[in-house]
């Protein structure tokens, strides 16, 4: 169906547009610098992605560190390392009997100080060398004459000892990690105390040819 | 494809060779390294192993912990996945739900410990109990696995396991209507002579 001409009316003529903005003129340097800018934005953004922690990084606890006679504190308790010792042997004292513990290693010994914030909690223990090995309190020392065996409660401090058997080369450059044990419905992000035993290569050549031969404790 | 014809087909890829070792062979399965030493029956009560008045068949071995944090001896139980005894299957049992597989400990000084801590080797024995009267067997065969440090495809969090692969189902199985069924690899068999010791 043809339109009747007349019933459009024509469109009035476009007004004169603004007349066209003169080119502004970007000096050269600000070109290159603003180059640059992105660039180096872009690197950052490329080097950040490089930082993100892996899924067993995300799993780690959250570590307070520090050195002999440092008070570690954390949300759930604190702790602070008293005393590093060695020994070729342990004898645990009970009421009827004695237990011998052995090694073709050495002890390595360790005594901490905790004290808890809210709730008695019992402290696990492991060492950790220089190379990142860890290792767990040695199960030749019954447990019971140990600090994990023992409730540390708010309000006072209280000490124990731990015992490693370790490798004599691998003592320097060694931490003692403390934290309560990772359960598996618990807390997801425990808190945990890294305590440098100050041992260097020389140090713990001379306190391991120190060693006691036999190191008394009662359990 | 061509390359594929030419090489058998898929499925007629070789078996893998097993590798049969002896008495006093060094087996590395990645998370431990194990050194098969002997294989003895003797009454227990030494060593922290068993009571005087019963026999065990016992595996001694000399393991070194690879991984880097200390780990239980009884995981060897896990890494060591068939025992058979002239013939006779030993582990994994006929029965899982009448016993929990053989005891291993580590002994040391007379004593019977659990630890294997990292880069430390220690002597480990895998005692199983022997019925009273059942005459102590010739041979001893032991399958070896192997682990790997595995990632989980979920958590993207890393363990140690068995290397396994896909194995036929039981009957076992169909009856409790399990479609798929894993069994670790097994790469290395070691073959060790049982001598008797009395007392």
């Amino acid at each position: 169906m043809a339109t009747p001409p007349g019933l459009v009316p024509d469109a009035p003529p476009l007004p004169p547009g603004p007349p066209e903005a003169p080119r502004r003129h970007v000096p050269a340097w600000r070109r290159a610098a603003g180059a640059l800018l992105g660039l180096v934005l872009a690197a950052g953004a490329v080097y950040v992605q490089t930082r993100v922690l892996t899924a067993d990084q995300l799993d780690d606890p959250l570590t307070v560190s520090g050195g002999m006679h440092d008070e570690l504190e954390t949300d759930l308790f604190s702790a602070r390392l008293e005393r590093v010792e060695f020994a070729r042997s342990v004898r645990v004292k009970k009421q009827f009997s004695t237990d011998e513990a052995t090694t073709e290693h050495v002890f390595l010994i360790v005594k901490m100080g905790a004290t808890s914030r809210r709730k008695p909690v019992q402290l696990t223990a492991h060492l950790i060398t220089a190379g990142g090995l860890s290792f767990d309190p040695t199960d030749r020392v019954d447990a019971r004459a140990t600090m994990a065996d023992k409730w540390v409660q708010p309000g006072w401090w209280r000490s124990g000892l731990y015992f490693f058997e370790i490798p004599p080369d691998k003592a320097a450059g060694s931490r003692v990690v403390l934290s309560e044990p990772k359960t598996l419905f618990g807390d997801a992000f425990i808190p945990e105390t890294s305590s440098d035993l100050g041992l260097d290569e020389a140090k713990a050549r001379q306190m391991i040819d120190a060693a006691k031969d036999v190191y008394e404790v009662s359990g | 494809m061509g390359v594929t014809a030419a090489f058998g087909g898929l499925k007629d890829a070789p078996a893998k060779q097993l590798e049969q070792l002896g008495k006093g062979a060094e087996v590395d399965q990645v998370r431990m390294r194990t050194k098969f030493e002997d294989a003895v029956v003797r009454p227990g009560g030494k060593d922290g192993i068993g009571t005087s008045d019963k026999r065990y068949l016992q595996i001694i071995m000399k393991v070194t912990n690879q991984s880097d944090a200390t780990m239980l001896a009884q995981i060897m139980d896990d890494a060591l996945p068939t025992v058979r005894a002239d013939g006779k299957t030993l582990k994994p049992a006929a029965d899982p739900d009448v016993t929990l597989g053989p005891r291993v400990v580590v002994v040391s000084g007379g004593h019977a410990y659990d630890q294997l801590h990292p880069g430390m080797t220690a002597t480990v024995v895998m005692a199983f109990e022997l019925a009273s009267g059942q005459p102590a067997p010739e041979r001893v065969v032991i399958g070896a696995a192997t682990y790997e440090w595995y990632e989980s495809f979920f958590s993207e969090t890393h363990y140690w396991v068995p290397v396994t692969e896909e194995a036929p189902l039981t009957a076992e199985d169909r009856k409790k209507g399990r479609t798929v069924r894993y069994e670790p690899v097994i790469d290395t068999q070691v073959s060790l002579p049982v001598r008797e010791e009395a007392q």
